[in-house]
């Protein structure tokens, strides 16, 4: 079957798109491999259509839509995936409408209303839907996502319940590291595969058995195959049989013949056989054979691993009982976290796989998802884990036809969240070579570009570490090819050149580099034809010096930047105000913390006194909770923040888990600051936001982008790995360890050193294949630096890394260019970030205020005007003092804006309603009870003056906005005329207090400013405002215009914002003075 | 008679009402109520559908049960079931058997369904089902069947409802038999449905045209996280207007982002949430994993309520009350409390706690900022301003959480919600009011291209861009701490070897640590800081020594070294204010232990190696003529009038690199040695520092490097002390000039100053 696309597939592109899975594909850089992907949809569906009568589409299409997964490995991928796919349906529309074909005029327009049953989403994505689809009855399923401050802080708690209940039996060792313990749990915990690992790991026996365990996987990770199965080729000219190299060879061979493969029985023969060299020979790399070097690299990695791991294997040996205590210590730990880890809510992102791979381990669950989920996509399947691996061949069974891969392994560069490139291996052999498809053809870069990178890169991939002999975790370079030969060879690659003496530091070649970046930069920014300019690097640090020349010639750019949670603005505000409060009572300490806060407030633009504010928020504390208060107190001084979703969700955080203490959290907020995230610093023209900016980033935010011109930075130092510095490794059995307290050195465990030698190549491998992602994003140029730099009084001696770019660069130079750059000593103290850029904070030059209100009826907002506190307890605490029985009624109803206005005695209650009921008609004056006469009428008989020329509204419930807030209220009577006068009357019962009537003035304030509102009256117009008192026959008049009451109530409502204020006269009326903490001090 | 009056633009709504006859109009909730009120001219009466039934039941003498009731009792019926299943999945259940109700009050229907349930949810279903059945209690499915009865006699319009359930959609049927009844439906939305959605179970296949138009759209892009200054750009630029996000569920601190002067916004607050956590994990503790008897844990309740009520922490004593409230019921099932009870109270005070709001105090309101809830049939006449960014989530939420079978199980019996018809109503909106040629759209860059509800929003217009000219351009440089600094010189009385190096670090360091005395660090803190752990070793190192007088065994005793940590930190905490938990101070314990062992077996090693004859600690500098201050951490008396000098750090960053010392950028240990030699008269043998977290880390200078201790050199380094000295009491400006990148490491002005950078 063939399948019409409006771009046209090539031939191997074809052969990607035409089939029904089970196939690995292996997609090169610019090779049209999400044009693949969507064609291979259009494809399955396609074949849907033709297999199935229309008449069943409408039924069908919805439930096979749903069954299909696209796996991306970003939400953003995602999302572009699936505007990809709605525009080619949406192509596939226009085609069919245009040639009237409308059988695929329905299908198409049957898919398109049904495209978001597709799946297209990330495996994190996919694994939260299973869970949330509620499969599994031991985890719940609404799933609370914790952030990763959260996460810690679960893990934390239950390292703190294992410690509190273990601590006593406790070796002093394992106390005192128990913070290096805690870091590795959570790492653990943080990685899906890091926890499988953990799960069953074998409890040491006896020391032989570790030890040859040791080797077995030493062999393993660095190849050793090579040396212990095969004998070494020991031929060589006579001239080099008494050379020390060839006696090495020898002696080697002599051992190995003897005592076979290394193991815990005769490690000691090999080292003590290394020990009978002085200095480890030299090879002969004329006469030797290329196996006799092969072997001579790898007998002399292996004497270096023998060296490094001797002590610790004696040790382990000798005190084996105290090595094992530390390993079923450590078990132990894991295990009860384990087993207690949903007792505590809430999972984090790694716990999404971690729990589906466990749960596929149910097969009537694993029965139903598999009937839900039929065919997997899978994208950048380089980076898939193990984990992710052993979740998808469990969801395709048996049935290999279920998966369609497709990735580079050249271009696996996230081994750092699980990545492993293993896993591509493994399913190219699970599906048969016959199903490994290639895509070679580059789209994307000119040839001169994808004839330099296939060069470069079959050369350095195969080179271990320091760019020689062999790399365990290499890849293979699958050339690619150039589909479409021009006359002229299209793309360059430059290298800058030159040499620097006395270079002292990293700084130095960081900075020289830089300089000769930006003037290349400076050569290609106004040209035409390079509409886009990256600068790639490992890590961003050396791009400080880039920006700042950048700067200096006024170059838009957007570069990626980190900014530590130490630096970030609203989060050292917040600090210093939880800070302000713990130090309120010790004068010298809060004045050097208000010096600090002023300080940063200056940075962010204020300059006026926030004395009153801060009081404000010392008020608010207590009454509202730090975290609105703070909220409060930044939107007070005009603060508006951009960056909201990654300060302040860490904010909120913090005080959820410290429970707004202010101690804990200041605790936390001190020892979590060196996390980070990522923004971007803008500059340059300001109004280039649709002109050309040269971007900044690292080499791992570039996959998937492509730019004309790619510049690679950092090249000179970045290769170095610092390698494992924690107490305890993330594998099982990782960790240092002592036999007593007052040992002065740790010893390794052999699983320590294997997991350090692993991270080391690893960590090589993954550094080649980022630069091949970086060099493969330039279609048109690829540019760097070569420095040659030399230290000051040495005559050799490069300072650059021998693991760093510019190594494999060197191997294989692009044209050459030879610069001079003038050698300057460079000091990097960067200025923190805050200083340079707004960090998405921006000052507003006024001080906006922020209330506090509940629904609210016009009687519940009344009490404001009796005193601020009164409201905070009535209406915003909710707190029911005469009665708390209804509290249910009265929460749970949906109407809570709409209640009535209630009196207090059922005797009002019977008088209002009297009245109500004489203006409306519906009873007479003689209707009226006995005991209720005088008041009644003496109030009707005032009302009979004003019923001839006015319209009487009475008991109607009017709903009206307060300064923005909808309130309801519903006003005794209210009196029109014709002119729109208003006569506004309130009944009371009872005596007059006129001491305690403010409320009852407000509610009259408010009904006649929403009448004045609903008449549309002037604002000058007076409004008349009564209080009756029918008991006393008494009435209380105010004559007010809509401004004056306007204001009245504004002075009101802005009682909001300070809510702790407390109106001392209106304790003796107050129904909550007997738990008014406030008052009670007060008096 | 049961009708679907399709409409276009809320416009078309307004004119409908005109030519009809007071209908009563009933819409989903209060915010659409009031923005209905306000869409039609006349006075209308809008009300709420939870509000109109629970009047119909008023009437009737009947009471809805409220679902925080419900989930308390069907807590106590789970239990009685299944006392051993966890807390989730009665939450599990209880959601479903709501969700499950509202396709139909006949459980027989739903066999099919409950097939595809497991065992425990699926009997779970029946057993609430048959108790709300034999209880009489009226959930909120079942009061649409009892009001089914209601005669209304007048025109009634269902306008604003995004979903109807079966139920709903029955009742309606039933009052359509009688009255006319007649839901408001958008045309453009409906053109999207698929079969089993609501609407078509009233209105299964009307063939509506598309004669919607590609609109013009005003378009302006921002950065991302540049959104404040994009719109500050705006507002300079154009007259007051609106601000429509397009999100339901906003945060405070989203509303905060949007900062116009004048302008209104609303949000709500939840005030209770660490209250309520904070007593629910007060009262785990107190059950842990057992149980706790009820009238023991109405007391304990009782007792937080007091203690609450005491400090004035109102949240949380309003948590106590609604706690109280929840007992109440509950007590009447159950006797005792345990951790399941716990965390279905938890679940009933989230419902049950007041909803607050923030809102902004402005007298003269000039624009407002709404959710999209907000914008509902709301007509403005300033212009608005769309603002989509990738910070307010997504405008489609995920689809059904239900498998294949179950949909196809409840297809049959009544409409499913389904998210694309609830984003079909969203996006109807939105057109709707981007189709107004005064509004325009502000969305962050790229976002159209990987955010497909968006893309499919745009594909309805033309766009063009709308120009600002916003500064996302960095800050100048300025020096924010030279207006703090008051300029010296400043008087010298005594110069000690720390206030020296930190001059020669950074002078501005120094005016702060020294001069300004900037100590902010709060007394009341969790753990122990670097410096007084570093004070406490000393401390240990040196009672170790005056209280094992035997040390010229070379041996040490570890129990009494033990003693002393003890008593040397529970002195320390007696003294100060330190919060320091069980774990804390074990920990700390340890680290006190093993580095202070560290440092008394590399003494005792030294005292035997060089058969010393005494050792002395913090010795102290006598008056001298530079006026040096100061004590010796260590001194050792060797044979032949030689002494050895040593100074305890806690790291190998404290002591810095053996070039730095040598150079005299480190010289800390140069000042004790000058004080030695030149005002003690000692002739000083072997000098350096102690690492005591890891003593082969230390730096020390033997006998081999005495050579640096000749006259010349000395004399040297003393010129370079009275230079620094005079340079310190010269000083003016105190400039930043930071020696390296480690001086600011703990420089409490580190984030505030330039660093030396020109200004």
């Amino acid at each position: 079957m063939k399948v019409e696309t409006k771009k046209k597939a090539n031939k191997e592109q074809e052969a990607a798109i035409g089939h029904f899975g089970g196939k690995l594909l292996s997609a090169g850089a610019g090779s049209g491999k999400t044009f693949v992907l969507i064609e291979h949809i259009i494809f399955l569906l396609t074949d849907f259509k033709n297999k199935n009568d229309q008449k069943d589409w409408q039924l069908k299409i919805g439930p096979a839509l749903g069954k299909i997964v696209l796996m991306t490995f970003t939400k953003k991928a995602a999302g572009e995936m699936s505007i990809r796919m709605m525009r080619r349906v949406d192509e596939l529309l226009i085609e069919a409408t245009a040639l009237e074909r409308s059988n695929e005029l329905l299908f198409w327009k049957l898919i398109r209303q049904n495209l978001s049953l597709l799946n297209i989403t990330t495996i994190h994505g996919f694994c939260h839907r299973l869970l949330r689809m509620g499969f599994w009855n031991q985890f719940p399923q609404n799933i609370e996502l914790l952030s990763t401050i959260e996460h810690k802080d679960k893990i934390q708690k239950l390292f703190d319940q294992w410690f509190s209940e273990t601590s006593h039996k406790l070796d002093p060792l394992f106390v005192s590291c128990s913070p290096a313990l805690m870091t590795a749990m959570k790492d653990i915990f943080s990685s899906p595969e890091l926890r499988v690992m953990w799960l069953n790991p074998h409890l040491p026996q006896k020391a032989d058995a570790e030890i040859d365990l040791f080797f077995t996987q030493l062999i393993k990770v660095n190849g050793y195959f090579a040396l212990f199965d095969n004998a070494i080729d020991l031929t060589v000219n006579n001239s080099e049989k008494n050379k020390k190299w060839h006696d090495l060879l020898v002696g080697f061979e002599e051992i190995r013949s003897q005592k076979g493969t290394v193991n815990s029985h005769n490690y000691l023969d090999y080292y003590s056989f290394f020990n009978t060299f002085s200095r480890f020979p030299t090879i002969s790399k004329k006469e030797a054979s290329e196996g006799q070097k092969e072997a001579f690299d790898l007998i002399r990695t292996f004497r270096d691993d023998l060296k490094a791991v001797m002590e610790d294997l004696k040790a382990l040996t000798t005190h084996f009982n105290i090595y094992q205590k530390w390993v079923i210590t450590i078990s132990n730990l894991f295990n009860f976290i384990n087993a207690n880890y949903l007792s505590i809510d809430g999972f984090s992102f790694s716990d999404l796989e971690f729990y589906v791979h466990q749960g596929l381990n149910q097969s009537k669950i694993l029965e139903k998802i598999q009937e839900s989920f039929q065919y997997f996509i899978v994208d950048e399947f380089q980076d898939t884990s193990f984990i992710q691996f052993e979740i998808l061949k469990k969801l395709i069974g048996d049935d290999h036809k279920k998966i369609f891969a497709v990735g580079d392994r050249k271009q696996a560069i996230y081994g750092f969240r699980g990545g492993e490139l293993q896993v591509f291996s493994d399913c190219a052999q699970l599906l048969g070579s016959e199903n490994n498809f290639f895509l070679k053809n580059n789209f994307r870069s000119y040839d001169a570009i994808i004839n330099y990178n296939n060069s470069l890169f079959e050369n350095i991939f195969p080179l271990g570490t320091k760019f020689e002999g062999h790399d365990p975790h290499g890849v293979s370079m699958e050339s690619q090819n150039i589909p479409i030969t021009f006359e002229q060879n299209r793309g360059e690659v430059i290298c800058f050149k030159t040499t620097i003496l006395g270079v002292e530091s990293d700084y130095d070649l960081d900075a020289l580099e830089a300089e000769v970046l930006v003037q290349h930069i400076l050569e290609v920014f106004s040209k035409e034809e390079f509409q886009s300019i990256c600068v790639l690097y490992r890590k961003l640090a050396p791009s400080s010096f880039l920006l700042e020349h950048m700067l200096k010639h006024d170059l838009a750019f957007s570069a990626q930047v980190k900014i530590k949670i130490a630096d970030d603005p609203m989060m050292n505000l917040f600090l210093y105000l939880v800070e302000l409060q713990l130090n309120v009572d010790d004068y010298a300490k809060s004045q050097s913390s208000k010096l600090l806060l002023s300080t940063l407030l200056e940075i962010f633009g204020l300059k006026r006194d926030v004395d009153l504010i801060l009081e404000q928020f010392n008020h608010d504390i207590p009454i509202l909770g730090l975290m609105t208060a703070f909220q409060k107190f930044v939107f007070s001084v005009g603060i508006s923040n951009s960056m909201h979703s990654q300060n302040f969700s860490l904010i909120d955080s913090l005080c959820r888990i410290a429970k707004e203490n202010l101690t804990t959290l200041y605790g936390m907020l001190k020892n979590d600051s060196s996390e980070d995230y990522s923004m971007e610093m803008m500059s340059g023209d300001s109004k280039s936001n649709s002109k050309k900016r040269i971007t900044i980033m690292t080499a791992h935010a570039s996959k998937g982008l492509e730019f004309d011109v790619v510049l690679l930075g950092g090249v000179h130092t970045n290769g170095r790995y610092l390698g494992m510095r924690d107490h305890l490794g993330k594998f099982p059995h990782s960790f240092k360890w002592k036999k007593s307290f007052n040992q002065k050195n740790y010893f390794k465990s052999p699983a320590y050193h294997l997991e350090s030698e692993i991270l080391k190549l690893k960590d090589f491998s993954e550094s080649k294949r980022l630069l091949y992602v970086a060099c493969t994003r330039a279609i048109k140029q690829l540019v760097y630096v070569d420095l040659y730099g030399m230290k000051k009084g040495e005559k050799q001696g490069m300072l650059d890394n021998a693991n760093s770019w510019i190594q494999a660069l060197r191997l294989y130079p692009g044209t050459i260019r030879e610069v001079e750059v003038e050698n300057k000593e460079s000091l990097q103290i960067d200025i923190p970030l805050i200083q340079k850029d707004h960090l998405g904070i921006l000052l507003h030059h006024n001080f906006p205020k922020l209330g506090h209100i509940s629904e609210l009826s016009v009687t519940r907002l009344a009490s404001i005007a009796n005193c601020n506190f009164k409201f905070y307890l009535q209406n915003i605490c909710k707190i029911d003092n005469k009665s708390s029985s209804a509290i249910f009624q009265l929460i749970d109803s949906d109407e809570r804006e709409e209640e009535k206005g209630y009196s207090s005695m059922a005797r009002g209650t019977e008088i209002h309603q009297s009245l109500s009921k004489l203006f409306k008609n519906e009873i007479q004056r003689s209707d009226i009870a006995d005991e209720n006469q005088s008041a009644v009428w003496w109030a009707w008989d005032l009302a009979n003056s004003l019923l001839a020329n006015h319209e009487v509204i009475s008991e109607k419930m009017i709903k009206f906005s307060l300064f923005g807030q909808m309130i309801s209220g519903t006003p005794d009577v209210v009196f029109c005329d014709k002119l729109n006068n208003l006569v506004i009357w309130d009944f009371k019962t009872g005596n007059r207090n006129s001491e305690n009537e403010s409320s009852y003035w407000f509610q009259l304030h408010c009904y006649a400013f929403a009448y004045a509102k609903l008449k549309n009256i002037h604002l000058d117009q007076s409004i008349e405002i009564s209080l009756l008192y029918v008991d006393q026959s008494e009435v209380v008049t105010q004559k007010l215009s809509l401004e004056e009451i306007s204001q009245l109530l504004w002075l009101q409502w802005i009682k909001t914002e300070s809510l702790n204020q407390v109106n001392l006269l209106h304790c003796p009326y107050c129904e909550y003075s007997n738990i008014c903490h406030k008052a009670n001090c007060a008096h | 008679m049961l009708e679907v009056i399709f409409y276009k633009s809320t416009n078309d709504i307004a004119q409908k009402k005109n030519l009809d006859i007071n209908p009563l109009i009933i819409c989903p909730s209060p915010l659409i109520a009031d923005s209905l009120r306000r869409l039609f001219v006349e006075e209308t009466e809008v009300i709420t559908i939870s509000k109109w039934i629970g009047d119909i039941l008023k009437s009737k003498k009947l009471e809805k049960i409220n679902k925080s009731e419900l989930m308390l009792r069907l807590s106590s019926v789970w239990r009685h079931y299944f006392p051993n299943e966890e807390a989730h999945l009665f939450f599990k259940s209880f959601e479903l058997f709501t969700e499950l109700r509202s396709f139909s009050l006949n459980l027989e229907l739903l066999a099919d369904f409950q097939k595809e349930l497991d065992d425990v949810i699926s009997k779970s279903i029946i057993i609430f089902w048959t108790f709300i059945e034999n209880e009489n209690l009226i959930d909120e499915h079942l009061s649409y069947q009892v009001v089914c009865d209601a005669r209304i006699n007048r025109q009634v319009w269902f306008i604003g409802f995004k979903h109807l359930s079966g139920v709903q959609i029955d009742m309606l049927k039933t009052l359509g038999e009688l009255d006319e009844i007649k839901i408001f439906f958008p045309k453009y939305v409906y053109r999207e449905t698929l079969p089993n959605d609501w609407i078509r179970w009233i209105e299964p296949s009307r063939e509506l045209d598309n004669d919607r138009k590609l609109s013009e759209l005003k378009v302006i892009h921002f950065p991302k996280s540049k959104l404040n200054l994009s719109l500050q750009a705006l507002s300079e630029s154009k007259s007051p207007f609106h601000i429509t996000i397009a999100n339901s569920n906003l945060t405070l601190s989203s509303y905060q982002e949007l900062h116009l002067d004048n302008s209104f916004f609303k949000t709500a607050r939840d005030l209770f949430l660490v209250a309520r956590v904070s007593l629910m994990e007060e009262l785990s503790l107190k059950i842990g994993s057992g149980v706790l008897e009820i009238d023991l844990f109405i007391q304990e309740v009782e007792e937080i309520k007091k203690a609450s009520l005491a400090v004035g922490d109102y949240l949380k004593y309003k948590c106590t009350l609604l706690l109280d409230e929840a007992i109440k019921i509950y007590q009447e099932f159950q006797s005792s409390v345990d951790a399941f009870a716990i965390k279905v109270f938890a679940q009933i005070l989230e419902l049950n706690s007041p909803r607050i709001s923030a809102v902004t105090l402005e007298k003269e309101e000039q624009s407002r900022v709404f959710d999209f809830n907000e914008m509902s049939y709301n007509q403005s006449e300033l212009p608005i301003v769309f603002i989509a960014s990738s910070d307010h989530g997504s405008l489609k939420s995920q689809e059904s959480k239900h498998s294949d079978k179950m949909l196809e199980a409840l297809r049959l019996i009544g409409p499913q919600k389904r998210a694309g018809l609830d984003f079909s109503f969203l996006k109807n909106d939105i057109i709707q009011f981007l189709s107004e040629e005064k509004n325009l759209l502000l969305i962050e860059e790229g976002l159209e291209h990987i955010d497909l509800s968006w893309r499919e929003i745009l594909n309805e217009f033309s766009l063009s861009n709308f120009e600002i000219t916003p500064n996302y351009g960095l800050k100048k440089a300025k020096d924010y701490l030279l207006a703090r600094i008051t300029p010296g010189p400043y008087p010298l009385t005594s110069i000690s070897a720390s206030k020296m190096q930190c001059f020669v670090d950074c002078p501005r360091k120094y005016y702060f640590s020294y001069i300004e005395k900037t100590d902010h660090r709060p007394k009341q803190r969790l753990e122990f800081s670097a410096d007084e752990m570093g004070v406490l070793e000393h401390e240990i190192i040196q009672a170790y020594f005056f209280q094992c007088s035997n040390w010229k065994e070379g041996i040490i005793d570890l129990k009494r070294c033990e003693e002393i940590v003890e008593n040397v930190m529970a002195k320390f905490l007696a003294k100060h204010s330190l919060v320091i938990s069980k774990k804390t101070r074990q920990i700390a314990f340890y680290e006190l232990l093993h580095h202070s062992q560290n440092g008394i077996l590399f003494l005792l090693d030294f005292l035997l190696k060089y058969k010393a004859l005494d050792i002395k600690f913090e010795v102290k500098i006598p008056p001298n003529p530079m006026s040096i201050v100061g004590s010796i951490d260590c001194l050792i008396f060797l044979p032949e009038k030689k002494v050895a000098l040593f100074d305890f750090k806690r790291s190998s960053a404290a002591i810095g690199s053996k070039k730095e010392t040598i150079l005299f950028e480190k010289i800390q240990i140069w000042v004790y040695l000058i004080a030695l030699i030149k005002f003690m008269g000692k002739e000083v043998e072997i000098w350096g520092y102690l690492n005591l977290s890891d003593i082969d880390d230390s730096l020390i200078f033997d006998e081999s490097e005495k050579f640096k201790l000749e006259q010349g050199h000395v004399d040297y380094f003393f010129s370079i002390i009275d230079l620094i000295i005079e340079r310190m009491k010269s000083e003016i400006n105190y400039k930043a000039s930071p020696k390296n990148a480690n001086v600011c490491d703990f420089c409490e002005v580190s984030l505030f100053c330039n660093k030396g950078a020109v200004t």
